[in-house]
């Protein structure tokens, strides 16, 4: 969890750079790097713009009641979150109670999975790992259709339940991922340590191997909850009148009747759920965990 | 019971374990006494930290017997076989504070919360680290931290204490003091201890015995004295590695040893010789002490050869000169035998100098098998 460090360094060594070329360069030299310096900047600000610029939009819209933003300056209000209807309230609500017991649930199943798969020795492991990519690497769609043909027998479909185990499958990937890369993390010694002490394996485990790793289950939690909050293919077949999600409400409302204010206002309010979330774990456990888990989902 | 239960003997039987192909220990039999600490040396790789590990039941699938008071308990897992382990970089829990951590072995057998107290503060008093009960360990230095590594292993009375290069992550100037420190502990204690160190120097100063090990296998079990005076093979003289070490022939001549070393003119005499030393006629190794070679001021070999009769005496020049408190180190380049390293009080050498032409007289050597 090195995330915060690397970005400081990052930014001590431009600093550095910059003073030194301006000290014994020659002008045009110079010129041309002051000019690399702005393209540079105008290149990030663009990038941030694309990043940002929808979700920007689409909050402002929110507060206009209409996607047509320019056209009307003047009509700042609250009207399309008043008419918000009360079934997605209950979508909304819905989801956050399924993706919440997804997260846990996959959690739960990844930490001794990770435990095995990184104190284990496992010449398996490699295989295991790249197994667990494979939902990236195929498209949620496909899943959600595997979904619908494994849960209509089951009677799993349009069911809190089979939201809950779809979320939970896919999360399980996302969650084994970081508590892997968390797992690795702690020293094997410690554990040893704790094991010719007298303690079980369990009981290192959870006395040591786990309090090192909450802050970083905190975080993992955080991306595996706000990814499944607006998870939307996968979900998109087995959900039914019975369980909706809200992504899949927004949907099918939007194919229905275009996009309606009140759809634009929940939409916005998915964004300050997901802002929401990110604040509050980085003011609990720091913001340099926050830059260190990104890190570690990508290694 | 001031700081803990004196311990039991110690046995370990033909101890062998390998990683796939590679046997890292070979039929490794020693014993430890009670209250004894014996240090395991040896060059990196050697299979120290396999030994240890092995020992304390974290390497399982070894062959061998390990038994404490006569009691077999190699087929324990390690949370059962009451064994005290330090690591190299001392593992301290960071999330626990110091009496947290010291308290941990107690805790795990659930030791009454009174008496752990009473311990973890005897532990404190003992690492000197009274008032530092409330820190974490981050907020320790380097010195403290491996003190609070120590007593926690010690504090759950294990019967035998294990310490895997405790001193190497310090300082150099740090690391004498925390060797005295633990010296100390460990002597006021009694604590039956098995000292981890490819460091000669901490061997020889804080063991009661070595166990010099080469490849898997014991080299030589001895007290530090005996190993350094007396090393059995020509590995171990080097891996002591204080003598210079010359190559010859064994001569027998009634009761007394000597060696016939080529391009000397005369045998050396030899006053000890290792056990496994062939009949006359095999060749051996000489180890020659830096203190017994001896040089006189004035080249003249006839005041060495009243002063030593029994010596070799030959022709050298100083090569190298250094003065080292009350002894000075010399450099010479024999005749006959190359580079030469003496050590002599400062005052018999006083006047020489780099370079000048010097009388050399070799009082003595030890004779041991070379090594192929
Ligand atoms: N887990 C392992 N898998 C394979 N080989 C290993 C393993 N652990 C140790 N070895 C090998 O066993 C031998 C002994 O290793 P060990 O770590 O015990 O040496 P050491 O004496 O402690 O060395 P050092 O002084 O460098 O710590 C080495 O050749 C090492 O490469
Ligand atoms: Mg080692």
């Amino acid at each position: 969890m090195t995330g915060g460090e690397f970005q400081e360094s990052g930014k001590a060594f431009g600093g550095s750079r910059g003073t030194r070329t301006r000290a014994n360069l020659p002008g045009r030299f110079r010129t041309g790097i002051r000019i690399g310096r702005i393209a540079l900047t105008a290149y990030v600000l663009l990038m941030l713009a694309l990043l940002a610029l929808p979700i920007v939009l689409v909050v402002v819209a929110s507060f206009q009641g209409g996607m047509e933003v320019a056209s009307r300056p003047d009509g700042w209000s609250l009207s399309a979150y008043e008419a918000i209807p009360t079934n997605y309230w209950d979508a909304l609500w819905f989801t956050i109670r399924s993706a919440f017991w997804a997260t846990i649930c996959a959690l739960v199943l990844a930490v001794p999975a990770a435990w095995g798969l990184v104190r284990g020795n496992l010449r398996e492991r490699r295989f295991v790992s790249a197994l667990v990519l494979l939902p990236d690497a195929v498209p949620s769609i496909t899943l959600g259709i595997a979904l619908l043909a494994l849960f209509v027998p089951l009677g799993l479909s349009n069911s809190f339940a089979g939201i809950t185990v779809a979320l939970t499958v896919i999360s399980l990937a996302m969650a084994l991922r970081f508590t892997e890369a968390l797992m690795g993390g702690v020293p094997e010694e410690l554990e040893q340590a704790a094991v010719t002490m007298g303690a079980s394996r369990v009981t290192a485990l959870t006395t040591v191997v786990l309090p090192l790793l909450a802050p970083g289950l905190a975080i993992a939690a955080l991306f595996v909850f706000v990814h499944n909050l607006v998870t939307f293919e996968l979900l998109l077949f087995i959900a039914g009148p019975r369980a909706t999600p809200i992504s899949v409400q927004l949907f099918s409302d939007i194919v229905d009747r275009g996009v309606l204010p009140q759809a634009i206002a929940m939409s916005a309010i998915l964004v300050y759920v997901g802002i929401a979330f990110h604040t509050l774990v980085a003011m609990t456990v720091g913001a340099r965990y926050l830059a260190g888990s990104a890190m570690a989902r990508k290694g | 019971m001031l700081y803990g239960k004196l311990g039991q003997r110690v046995q370990v039987r033909h101890l062998s374990k390998s990683f796939g192909k590679i046997s890292a220990l070979r039929d490794l039999t020693f014993d430890v006494e009670p209250g004894e600490l014996v240090a395991f040396l040896g060059p990196s790789g050697c299979g120290k930290t396999t030994a240890l590990k092995t020992i304390a039941g974290l390497l399982p699938g070894h062959g061998g017997e390990i038994s404490f008071g006569g009691e077999r308990i190699d087929h324990l897992p390690p949370n059962k076989r009451n064994i005290g382990l330090v690591f190299q970089n001392y593992s301290l829990f960071p999330h626990m504070t110091v009496s947290e951590n010291i308290g941990y072995g107690l805790r795990m057998r659930r030791w009454p919360l009174e008496r752990r107290a009473a311990r973890i503060r005897e532990m404190l008093a003992l690492a000197r680290l009274e008032g530092l009960g409330d820190r974490k360990p981050g907020q320790l230095s380097g010195g403290q931290q491996q003190r609070v590594a120590l007593v926690r292993a010690m504090a759950f009375m294990p019967d035998l204490l294990l310490l895997d290069e405790p001193l190497s992550n310090l300082d150099a100037g740090l690391r004498e003091d925390v060797r005295a420190d633990m010296r100390n502990i460990q002597r006021r204690t009694r604590q039956t201890t098995i000292l981890v160190t490819h460091d000669q120097e901490e061997a020889l100063v804080m063991s009661d015995r070595i166990v010099l090990m080469n490849q898997g296998r014991v080299e030589q079990i001895d007290s530090p004295e005996q190993l350094y005076s007396m090393p059995a093979t020509e590995f171990a003289a080097r891996f002591i590695g204080r003598g210079n070490i010359l190559y010859g022939t064994y001569l027998r001549d009634g009761d007394v040893d000597a060696v016939r070393i080529e391009g000397l003119d005369a045998p050396l005499s030899a006053s000890t010789k290792a056990p496994a030393v062939g009949p006359a006629g095999s060749p051996v190794a000489a180890c020659i002490q830096p203190e017994q070679i001896v040089v006189s001021a004035r080249n003249d070999a006839e005041t060495l050869k009243s002063r030593w009769p029994r010596a070799f005496i030959a022709t050298g020049k100083i090569v190298d000169i250094a003065f080292h408190g009350g002894s000075s180190v010399l450099h010479l380049d024999v005749e006959g035998a190359g580079v030469l390293k003496c050590r002599r009080p400062a005052t018999e050498v006083q006047g020489l100098r780099f370079g000048d032409r010097v009388a050399v007289g070799i009082l003595d050597c030890h004779l041991m098998p070379q090594s192929e």
